[in-house]
């Protein structure tokens, strides 16, 4: 159980995250959806402990995180990929996913690298291929497999469809939603493809100028066609 | 920084170079004068001392400015042993010496790291190491500001027999064998794994972070490593000089690592040994040039800093690399 409570967030004076309060069940799946520039971003990174100065409390199975260096919440089981994916350019992709398995770990044993590139299927051509040599969509699926691989409780993606071709866009989101059920994964994702997000989780929040301004499940989402009028639409 | 098989060749040319360095150092007594002896000396110590910081600044990507304080901290504990204690072993002064060097460098680096980004950590061990000067100008144990002459060059003891390394050249010979056991364990350690881990850490600590390595504790032990080993070569050199000063300690001496590592290349092992060869070189070629010395030696490094942003031995790679990758276009264009 990841919980999230009167969460507020800030870089420098900016107060960026207003009050966000959030649980996520083991296994459970919530999109955080938004504009450019509400928050999403500064939320996954304020889990992680990556960057924003945070107040009120994150718990992990009632563990409080907040405090914690990031390589701590990463071994009790929060995997980040950030939005810039940070691929080793010159460690083939089999290696790039074998490094995450190098921490120690809380969470019980890592996936093999074969496990993570039979979960990706299209990884699995290209796991000799050096980091430069992939696409970007290639490389953001390698990041993701890297993140899976030390077995997290809790997935926490950064816009992965930034960006991509959509072919791979949906076979990320197969095997994404395929892992979550099948692995007991949480998955805690911000993005701006309504799309994929539905297809990856059941339950959304969306974030506008740092603030939830809607909480629910998908059909209530769509039951609500002013939310993304006002909140979604350019 | 492929490896392929067409860089096998200036692979095997940079183990000719290494090798035929390590070839001059060991026949040097043979053919040079004592000056010049003496000289090698001091260089051989002085690579320990730029390459053991090279862990921090090219391999770790931390700029450390008191790196003399380790260096001083050895050779003073080494020297201090040698008197207060003269009875027990030369090799249990130099042991202690490194392992003051290290106990230094965990205290300097557990206040310096907890700001590991540029300026603050620079400062912050600049500062340390100038404490670590001051103290030993002002101890009386120390001798104070003039330092600890008449250091003796020890006798050690073989199981078979003893070696008296005050006779001749022995201490000499010491040296080169003490000096590339450390340079062996320096080369291990950077190409090993927690090499590599410091690699990764320089790239991108936050990218490393998320794959849960305690970023702190593996800059503290690159830390105590480089500083430990520098500690190292300053015990070593105390019987060498015979005399150390607090001149040692200080923030100058700091500096000479860190123009080492940028003369011959951070990036490779070997460049701070390079730019310790060639900036004792441009020292001794311009000896009796009073006041024109600095201004060369300025002059060189400053041309090699702008010119030659990977050093001397990142500009020969690449230079290495262009020649066999147009040799390789040449065969190709022949046999097509």
């Amino acid at each position: 159980m990841l919980e999230i409570a009167n969460l507020q967030a800030y870089y420098e004076t900016s107060h960026i995250l207003h009050d966000i309060s959030l649980s996520l069940a083991d296994g459970a799946g919530v999109a955080i959806v938004g504009r450019n520039g509400m928050g999403k971003s500064t939320l996954l990174k304020s889990v992680m402990g990556a960057g924003p100065r945070v107040t009120g409390t994150i718990r992990l199975d009632g563990r409080e995180l907040r405090g914690l260096a990031p390589f701590k919440r990463c071994r009790m089981g929060i995997s980040l990929v950030p939005e810039d994916r940070r691929i080793y350019p010159h460690l083939t992709v089999a290696e790039n996913i074998a490094l995450a398995g190098h921490a120690k770990s809380e969470t019980g044993k890592p996936y093999s690298v074969e496990e993570i590139l039979d979960f990706f299927p299209l990884l699995k051509k290209l796991a000799l291929r050096k980091g430069f040599q992939l696409s970007g969509g290639e490389q953001q699926l390698a990041a993701v497999a890297r993140a899976v691989l030390p077995r997290p409780r809790f997935l926490l993606l950064d816009e992965p469809t930034e960006g991509l071709a959509p072919l791979i866009v949906d076979s990320m989101g197969e095997e994404i939603r395929a892992i979550r059920h099948r692995e007991k994964m949480g998955l805690l994702l911000a993005e701006q493809n309504v799309d994929f997000a539905r297809h990856c989780t059941d339950h959304l929040v969306v974030l506008d100028v740092g603030r939830i301004v809607f909480s629910g499940s998908w059909a209530e989402f769509d039951g609500n066609p002013e939310i993304r009028e006002r909140h979604l639409s350019l | 920084m492929s490896r392929g098989q067409n860089t096998s060749s200036t692979t095997s040319a940079a183990n000719a170079a290494i090798l035929a360095a390590a070839l001059v150092f060991a026949t040097l007594p043979l053919w040079a004068d004592k000056g010049l002896v003496f000289l090698a000396g001091i260089v051989m110590v002085q690579i320990v001392f730029a390459v053991s910081f090279n862990l921090m600044f090219g391999l770790t990507g931390l700029v450390s400015f008191g790196q003399a304080a380790f260096f001083a901290a050895g050779a003073y504990t080494a020297a201090w042993l040698g008197r207060a204690v003269p009875e027990l072993p030369f090799l249990i002064f130099c042991l202690a010496g490194g392992l003051v060097g290290a106990l230094l460098a965990l205290l300097i680096g557990v206040v310096a790291l907890r700001r590991a980004s540029g300026i603050y950590f620079a400062i912050l061990t600049l500062a340390l190491g100038q404490l670590v000067y001051t103290l030993i100008g002002k101890s009386d144990a120390l001798g104070r500001e003039d330092g600890l002459v008449g250091i003796k060059r020890p006798v050690i003891d073989l199981f078979v027999g003893t070696l008296d390394l005050s006779i001749g050249d022995r201490y000499y010979y010491f040296l080169l064998v003490a000096c590339g056991i450390l340079l062996g364990l320096l080369w291990w350690v950077w190409h090993g794994q927690l090499g590599r881990l410091l690699a990764a850490l320089r790239q991108d600590a936050e990218r490393i972070r998320f794959f849960g390595v305690n970023v702190r504790r593996y800059r503290e032990i690159a830390f105590i490593i480089s500083g430990g080993v520098t500690a190292l070569a300053g015990a070593l050199v105390a019987p060498w000089s015979q005399i150390i000063t607090p001149a040692i300690a200080h923030w100058s001496y700091s500096a000479l690592p860190i123009l080492f590592c940028l003369l011959g290349g951070a990036s490779r092992f070997w460049g701070p040994a390079v730019g310790a060869i060639v900036f004792a070189g441009l020292e001794y070629a311009t000896r009796t040039m009073v006041g024109v010395s600095e201004l060369i030696v300025g002059g060189a490094l400053l041309v090699v800093v702008l010119a030659m942003p990977g050093g001397i031995v990142g500009t020969l790679s690449l230079l290495a690399r262009k020649l066999t990758k147009n040799g390789k276009e040449r065969l190709n264009e022949q046999s097509a």
